[in-house]
């Protein structure tokens, strides 16, 4: 219990005028459907610019006297509808619901005899990342996705290698991590990621390296077109959270903001084309432009069979 | 549904191990050999030099700040190292003899220089504030990096007016992955200004800017020249500043890894543990060197908010940072 109300000073500390005169306001996240808890939902605060993933167990707390504040909150999870609210509409309620919107599975329906490996990188030339706030920009992102361009349609995503930071946490391993992957068409109309191509979970909690890899093949995830997108999505829950210090320009000080792992490194190759896009606490998907011209992907690799 | 990293069966996990020890015997296989190359009288990079890699007859070329990379194909102890250019004499390293990162000295060839002494002229070069592969070495005299947020500048002195300011040498120093605590990543890139600056005879610090170059780095090369002798610059007095200029952007960005000691309670997939929150801290390139020196040293100013400030630095701690000078 402690956890989540601490996790919700993080996310109403705009509010927050003395945490033990505050009414604390309970909410439980279940689907619509079979009112069980819906899990890792991530709920943000749109002005104030807060968001965290819950549990398991869908609970969340918001601190304050809900009916007075003017802010929208969204809450979004795989495989369910996202809802946007106001956030005084939750004085009077503590159950949100959400509507189950499952991707069907992919249906194989040829034999693979080859595979090509997309976006090879040298791990050992990545000199830069993204995830962190930084003096220049804050990363106000639920996902990172690497566009991909696989040999012929129908192609299987067969395996996937992500590179990320990771300091050997004072000897004693490298840093905990969990994030998710997250698997895209392309939409005809923006070119960026569209239409979700899996509804299955496939979370990568591995501390043990700084390059991680999975096997997909299980979970057929077909590519329609060729063109497809990897997305990671960032779970903001104290597994992964940590701080970051950068130095605040307008304030003249070092500042120090909440920081979530991983950090994903970007692709040592330069080119004219971008391939990289984000997913805003908006729920926009944008162009990630933050390191053009010189980073134009991110070190992901997939290897796809077709 | 949630799922985490298939677990192996037996056969599964024989043939992984096979891969690991091939993997394993693939990355013994391959060498890399990096470093920089710089003139033995003057230390100065030297940009150009062929490297080659004898047998396997690999070959490379050092860049414009004298810098190499070449990594063999296949394991070779008695494999060597030939670096040639036109005006030095070509030397030859035994790989055996090669550590992480070399600085090579090459040495004038004099039979092949005669004719240029000859047309040299009677100018004298001195070398302000000189420093030494040696200061820029972790296992020598670098002691810490230097870095601001936004600009610093040293003092120096030339022995008489009107001095030709000929080329200015930076020091910079990469950080060791490996070996610092806590951990940073390292950073090849680096886009920074120089500036050369008149003194201000009332304030005493930088003044106007006589000259300003931007500096883009895309190696690890460690002793950074910057040749000014095309552009003819003449420093009026004999106290002038050379200072740097950080540009805060995302190509110059690092991170480093600070010790909170911070203990929270974490939770995931309904475990709960505790865990020491670790903190980024992140920076921007370039950093200096600042070695250990028995030398008076020079008078640094660093700005802060647009305003010049006096940086007390250790008495014994001097900056990679010199100035060659022609009169």
């Amino acid at each position: 219990m402690k956890l989540k109300i601490l996790f919700t000073l993080l996310i109403c500390s705009f509010a927050l005028q003395g945490f033990a005169q505050q009414k604390l306001n309970t909410f439980y996240i279940i689907d619509s459907s079979t009112k069980k808890a819906t899990p890792f939902v991530s709920v943000t605060i749109l002005r104030a610019r807060l968001s965290i993933t819950t549990e398991k167990d869908g609970i969340f707390i918001i601190p304050g006297d809900l009916a007075t504040m003017r802010d929208t909150v969204v809450f979004a999870a795989q495989n369910y509808d996202q809802l946007k609210i106001p956030i005084n509409s939750l004085a009077y309620r503590d159950t949100i619901q959400l509507t189950r919107n499952e991707i069907a599975a992919g249906v194989v329906s040829q034999k693979y005899t080859t595979d090509t490996l997309l976006n090879d990188f040298d791990k050992n030339e990545i000199w830069h990342y993204a995830g962190f706030d930084t003096e220049t920009a804050n990363f106000d992102y639920y996902q990172l996705a690497q566009k991909f361009e696989a040999p012929k349609t129908g192609a299987r995503v067969e395996k996937v290698k992500v590179a990320r930071l990771a300091f050997n946490d004072q000897g004693e391993g490298y840093e905990r991590v969990a994030y998710r992957l997250r698997f895209y068409d392309v939409d005809p109309n923006t070119l960026g990621p569209g239409k979700e191509l899996t509804g299955k979970t496939i979370e990568i909690s591995n501390g043990e390296d700084r390059q991680s890899g999975v096997s997909l093949s299980k979970y057929n995830i077909i590519i329609p077109q060729k063109s497809f997108f990897v997305a990671i999505e960032w779970l903001r829950s104290s597994h992964n959270l940590g701080h970051v210090i950068s130095y605040d320009k307008k304030r003249k000080v070092e500042v120090s903001h909440d920081n979530y792992r991983p950090a994903i490194g970007i692709a040592p190759k330069t080119g004219k084309t971008l391939n990289m896009w984000a997913l805003n606490f908006k729920h926009q998907w944008q162009p990630y432009t933050y390191f053009m011209p010189f980073g134009t992907d991110l070190a992901i690799k997939a290897t796809v069979e077709y | 549904m949630y799922t985490d990293i298939p677990v192996m069966n037996y056969r599964t996990l024989c043939i992984a191990v096979w891969l690991l020890l091939s993997t394993a015997l693939q990355l013994r296989a391959q060498n890399t050999y990096e470093g920089q190359v710089i003139d033995k009288t003057t230390e100065i990079a030297i940009p150009n030099v062929t490297v080659v890699l004898q047998k396997t007859n690999q070959a490379t070329k050092t860049s414009e700040q004298g810098y190499f990379k070449i990594t063999a194909d296949a394991v070779s102890e008695n494999d060597t190292l030939v670096f040639s250019y036109v005006g030095y004499k070509t030397l030859k390293l035994g790989v055996k003899n090669s550590g992480q990162q070399l600085f090579v000295t090459l040495e004038p060839d004099i039979t092949q220089l005669k004719e240029v002494e000859i047309n040299a002229g009677k100018a004298q070069d001195k070398v302000l504030n000189k420093f030494s592969w040696v200061d820029l070495s972790e296992e020598g005299n670098n002691k810490m990096f230097i870095q601001t947020h936004e600009a610093l500048a040293r003092l120096f002195e030339a022995p008489q007016t009107n001095s030709r300011l000929i080329n200015i040498k930076i020091g910079r120093r990469q950080i060791n992955w490996e070996k610092l605590r806590p951990e940073a990543t390292e950073s090849k890139y680096a886009r920074f200004f120089v500036h050369v600056y008149a003194i201000d005879s009332t304030t005493r610090h930088p003044g106007q800017i006589l000259l300003t170059k931007e500096l883009v780095l895309l190696d690890k090369a460690k002793m950074i020249t910057l040749d000014l002798s095309k552009e003819h610059l003449i420093i009026p007095g004999r106290e002038f500043f050379i200072g740097i200029e950080w540009i805060n952007n995302p190509f110059n960005e690092t991170v480093q890894m600070l010790v909170t000691n911070i203990k929270e309670r974490a939770r995931l997939n309904g475990r709960v543990y505790d865990q020491t929150l670790s903190a980024y801290w992140i920076s921007y390139q370039p950093f200096l060197v600042g070695y250990s020196t028995n030398n008076p040293r020079g008078v640094i100013w660093y700005k802060k908010e647009d305003k010049w400030m006096i940086w007390n630095l250790e008495p014994d701690l001097e900056i990679a940072l010199s100035a060659t000078i022609r009169y």
